[in-house]
């Protein structure tokens, strides 16, 4: 069997095959990996719109009864929109002796359920609303926030109270 | 055939032909991963262009003329979902190049709901995998004015599919 001898000053046209592969290699799984599709602007702007439009939604919407006990008394408030609702939980938490209890099950429940039929099944969601005075309220239907939260602010306009109100709505998909 | 090496370099059948063979294989695979690499491309520049089609006409029924309630963009007048008929839409969008699907679903604790579904349908042609590929599905949130004291909340539902 014939010896073969590799030299120093020669080099093999099969290791510049080899290199010349190697580099092919490299560039195919770059161009493979490069162009695999991300989460889409596109996307986002979906899930932002819904978002905005879905707090938007909730605010101008109304219930037709909720109703919150104080001093023995039933107080009915019919046919009044979310935001007005909001403003008027955040007022008697602030600055009134009532009780939460009866504004979280005569107010608050009526209010999350709504946004809770609002949402649609893949959505989570978790809104928030608070004065300047600090009161505050808050409901959810997840616990824990997922990575994309888009969310939306906007605030209560309330001529005939003299604090501000504010409420927030993130969502998102899990 | 004989081989020869010697100290100035490497020549020869068994040396040149896998080399060749190599890189052969090395450039028709980057060139193959280069084609899908297009593809992939152009496949995505379509599928947003599309999706992008598809939120405008979810925005464009949101703020349709022919269902809003004293021109407010995403309040809905009750009596006008009650009349909207799907060629009406359809004609208001100026007859649209693909299928849709409008669903309004009235989520509200009042006894009255207005529930509709306004479409335009695909025709023989359009196949199960045709519906599947080019579909669209943007989800949007509406109110349904019954009168200035009873606003329902609503969800909008628009599919789309070319």
């Amino acid at each position: 069997m014939k010896r073969i001898k590799y030299s120093d000053s020669g080099q093999s046209s099969l290791l510049d095959a080899l290199i010349f592969f190697a580099i092919a290699m490299i560039a195919s799984l770059i161009l493979a990996f490069a162009s695999t599709p991300q989460s889409s602007p596109e996307s986002e702007e979906m899930k932002r719109l819904y978002g905005e439009t879905t707090l938007e939604t909730y605010l101008h919407s109304t219930l037709n009864h909720t109703s919150y006990e104080h001093d023995n008394e039933t107080i009915h408030l019919d046919d009044k929109t979310v935001t007005e609702l909001v403003v008027e939980d955040l007022y008697l938490r602030g600055q009134t002796p009532v009780e939460n209890e009866s504004l979280e099950k005569g107010i608050e429940r009526p209010l999350n359920e709504t946004l809770q039929n609002l949402t649609y099944p893949q959505y989570y969601y978790n809104f928030t609303a608070w004065s300047s005075g600090d009161a505050y309220l808050s409901f959810s239907n997840h616990g824990i926030e997922g990575d994309e939260v888009i969310s939306v602010t906007q605030d209560l306009h309330t001529p005939e109270k003299n604090e501000t109100y504010t409420a927030n709505l993130k969502v998102w998909t899990i | 055939m004989r081989r020869e090496i010697d100290d100035e370099g490497v020549i020869g059948f068994y040396e040149d032909v896998p080399a060749l063979l190599i890189v052969v294989v090395g450039t028709l695979i980057f060139l193959a991963s280069m084609y899908s690499a297009i593809e992939r491309h152009d496949e995505s520049s379509t599928h947003s262009e599309f999706e992008r089609e598809a939120i405008e006409f979810a925005e464009g029924v949101r703020a349709s003329e022919r269902l809003l309630y004293k021109d407010r963009i995403g309040q809905f007048d009750a009596s006008k979902v009650e009349g909207l008929n799907s060629e009406n839409l359809t004609r208001s969008f100026n007859n649209p190049d693909f299928y849709y699907k409008v669903t309004l679903t009235d989520v509200s604790n009042y006894s009255v709901r207005y529930n509709k579904t306004w479409r335009k349908e695909p025709d023989s042609n359009f196949t199960e995998e045709s519906y599947e590929k080019g579909r669209k599905v943007i989800l949007l949130s509406v109110n349904i004015v019954v009168d200035s004291d009873e606003i329902h909340p609503a969800r909008l539902r628009v599919e789309v599919w070319e």
